[in-house]
């Protein structure tokens, strides 16, 4: 949670600066954020890579565990679409973009930045970052209304993080090996996702 | 519109769509060689110590790319002018997003767990 707060912070430093103006138009065009990003994506994979434990809830809960990042990818798309109907001006691919960010604030909103411009990149930023803080703040209530896998599909990307602790707390300790699979696997596809509704 | 100028303009967006799409696929290629690239090369030094520095190193690039993010939002006259609307899609599609998943689970956990 601490963590999410510098981010923001980070964010709105920036925000300020510009508008103050202080700050020189040759690190506004430069190529630097592109480079970086990719940086950022090559560190995203060799956590991924050295990563253990992946498929240890696999061996424990069978195929059935797949069926909790499965989930939360058919929800999370079929209500953003739905969602998408109703606010004018967005197309279908931008919304799912937004939504394929899984709350994964930080890696859908650059990549949607860097390739569909800033608008959308903030909506993302916003919208992910709500996304976390709805599961830190709401997650008893989603267990009580919606079940013990509630706060992890609800959680996406961060449930092997940011939102692991909540789970732990409020579904119970059996479910951490499960949250920490089910990040690990919304985690791998959000770039995925985000770069193919991007692409499209 | 005369007609002459009606077709330029249809071959002028045939050819830019056509462009933005080789533009794009660039982009995924680009994104995933990044990500496999760097799941190669983590495998391969799973037991090196350096890996264990790689969430420090990722929190450095966050936190570069968000004072980028944060500028380019800044230097936005659409995005400042335009937040209150931004913020409210953004908030409209969480909810969206979110109760999706919710429904979803709670299906799922009737069902399998």
């Amino acid at each position: 949670m601490k963590q999410s707060f510098l981010y923001l912070l980070i964010f709105v430093v920036g925000v300020i600066l510009a508008l103050s103006g202080i700050i020189p138009g040759v690190l506004l065009n430069a190529n630097i954020a592109t480079w970086v990003l990719y940086a950022l994506l090559f560190l995203v994979g060799i956590q991924i890579g050295a990563g253990k434990n992946m498929f240890a809830a696999l061996k424990r809960f069978g195929w059935k565990v797949l069926m909790i990042p499965l989930a939360t990818t058919v929800g999370t798309f079929a209500g953003v679409a739905l969602i998408s109907v109703i606010i004018p001006g967005r197309s279908l691919t931008d919304c799912l973009s937004v939504g394929a960010g899984f709350a994964y604030y930080s890696l859908s909103s650059i990549l949607i930045t860097e390739f569909k411009g800033a608008e959308l990149g903030t909506v993302a930023l916003l919208a992910n970052i709500i996304r976390e803080f709805s599961v830190l703040i709401l997650g008893p209530w989603m267990v009580k209304y919606f079940g013990k896998l509630a706060p992890i599909t609800a959680g996406g990307a961060t449930t092997m993080d940011t939102t692991l602790p909540v789970i732990t707390k409020y579904a119970g300790p059996e479910f951490v090996v499960i949250a920490l699979f089910h990040g690990m696997i919304i985690d791998f596809s959000v770039p995925l996702w985000v770069s193919f509704f991007i692409s499209l | 519109m005369n007609e002459s100028a009606h077709l330029h303009l249809l071959q002028y967006n045939f050819k830019s769509s056509h462009l933005l799409l080789i533009f794009a696929k660039k982009i995924m290629i680009n994104i995933l060689l990044c990500i496999m690239a760097g799941i190669a090369v983590g495998y391969l030094a799973r037991k090196c110590t350096v890996v264990k520095y790689t969430g420090s190193l990722l929190s450095v690039t966050i936190v570069l790319l968000l004072f980028f993010l944060g500028l380019s939002v800044g230097s936005n006259e659409q995005v400042v002018n335009n937040f209150t609307s931004i913020g409210l899609d953004a908030f409209l599609l969480t909810v969206g997003g979110t109760l999706g998943s919710l429904f979803c689970a709670r299906w799922v956990y009737k069902k399998f767990f």
